[in-house]
């Protein structure tokens, strides 16, 4: 039985968080009809699960937290489970972004919308998922780290490897396009 | 303090130890331009990503259909109440009446959800990738004719064993790592005189062909049409993974006669 208080609760704060949900599916999936998909399969979840959520404060966390789960279900049902491994961000792992010689704000301005959701969807899905968390919906390592359920330190050196593929893919772009010569990533 | 270890507290400052003072290397990246240069570029790449994917709001019918169904599943739930009977039953009647017409309309317009969602939007994706690709002028990863490379520069990036099919009277331009789905998919582009063809092979659950409308059947599994997007899209299966040509300029026909000659 769901008394009516708790379901007008519940529909206020989907309502309040349906966008971000829908946001972070969107850049997950790479497609509407996917990120649709997500949010409703999600929120339906939430909705049986609304018992488990103990400070509305942290609704945020919460819906994205199942969001992401689903998204992790859903895609990686049939692969096998990877061993999970939690990094610190090191000066070694610094040490391989390097200082780019190219015009980097010049020329990545070329890029269009695509191409950066292009790049973001060939992430490794540990990594998409903290740089889309970050990056694109504000949230705090605090948050991240409780949305995925791992350490501080995991989320800044995921942040930092997924920023550097990142990286990587979108100089591919510009390469393609010939905003840049070869030998200028040398 | 070196570059590395002031690059390493600032960009991990919302995760030190309570004991370093990022102070220091704040110190260290205001006297030193390469600290400086190298945080700005990643800033800009933080902007770039801002600018380019910007927050899109749920579509207003998305947020009715979630409520409607969390209103249906909410009613489906017994209601224990010290209503009187009379309102209990009208409460009662209108929920289920709103539950089988919401039932009704899901069936009506989709029958097996997942499946058919599933499949179209797959169709979709990939007659969208072919289109995009061949806007951009085939920009490919890796342009190659050469096989051996080519599944050789994929297993790196795919998590299945990857074996490009002879497709005959077609010559083999490069290939390319593309995401649908939210998986790793591989697109190789083709050309037959000036018309252009994708081959995408997919890992067989990314796709459910269960719905989707068999056209030849000669090969043992079947081979399955779509077409979105102005292109003719067909699919088959072969050691669990699904293989799929596209093209804007020939036929579901002209493209299953390439795959019987193989
Ligand atoms: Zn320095």
């Amino acid at each position: 039985m769901i008394p009516f208080e708790s379901y007008r609760q519940f529909e206020h704060l989907l309502i309040e968080h349906l966008n971000i949900m829908y946001a972070t599916a969107l850049r997950l999936t790479g497609f509407k009809e996917g990120a649709e998909d997500l949010v409703q399969e999600s929120s339906l979840k939430a909705f049986r699960k609304f018992g488990q959520l103990r400070d509305v404060n942290k609704a945020k966390g919460w819906f994205l937290q199942i969001l992401l789960n689903t998204f992790r279900d859903r895609y990686r049902k049939k692969k096998r489970k990877a061993e999970v491994v939690y990094v610190e961000l090191t000066e070694e792992l610094v040490a391989f972004a390097s200082i780019k010689a190219y015009d980097q704000e010049k020329i990545f301005n070329y890029l269009v919308e695509g191409e950066v959701q292009g790049a973001l969807s060939k992430l490794p899905s540990e990594f998409r998922s903290v740089v889309i968390l970050c990056d694109l919906q504000d949230c705090s390592y605090q948050e991240i780290a409780d949305i995925l359920q791992c350490p501080l330190g995991t989320v800044a050196s995921r942040l930092f490897r997924g920023r550097e593929l990142l990286r990587e893919y979108l100089e591919g772009y510009v390469k393609n396009r010939g905003l840049l010569e070869l030998n200028d990533f040398e | 303090m070196n570059c590395l270890t002031a690059r390493k507290i600032i960009l991990n400052r919302e995760a030190n130890d309570i004991n370093v003072d990022i102070s220091v290397a704040q110190l260290h990246v205001n006297n030193c331009p390469d600290c400086q240069l190298f945080l700005s570029q990643l800033e800009n790449l933080k902007h770039i990503l801002k600018t380019r994917l910007m927050n899109q709001p749920a579509p207003a019918i998305l947020r009715e259909k979630i409520l409607a169904l969390i209103t249906a599943e909410r009613l489906c739930n017994p209601v224990v109440s010290k209503r009187t009977y009379f309102k209990r039953r009208i409460l009662v009647g209108a929920g289920t009446a709103a539950v089988i017409s919401i039932l009704l309309l899901m069936i009506y317009q989709n029958p097996f959800q997942r499946k058919i969602e599933y499949a179209n939007p797959a169709v979709r994706a990939l007659a969208q990738d072919h289109i995009a690709s061949k806007l951009r002028g085939n920009s490919l990863d890796l342009q190659t004719s050469d096989t051996a490379e080519l599944e050789h520069w994929f297993s790196l990036r795919v998590d299945f064993a990857v074996r490009i099919p002879t497709l005959n009277n077609l010559s083999l331009l490069g290939g390319r790592l593309c995401v649908i789905n939210g998986e790793r998919v591989v697109s190789l582009a083709f050309q037959k005189q000036s018309v252009s063809i994708s081959l995408f092979i997919v890992d067989g659950d990314v796709i459910d062909l269960s719905r989707m409308r068999v056209v030849d059947a000669r090969n043992r599994q079947g081979i399955y049409h779509g077409d979105a997007k102005g292109c003719n899209v067909i699919l088959w299966q072969e050691k669990g993974l699904i293989f799929s040509l596209v093209s804007e300029d020939m036929n579901e026909h002209e493209l299953i006669e390439l795959v019987a000659k193989s």
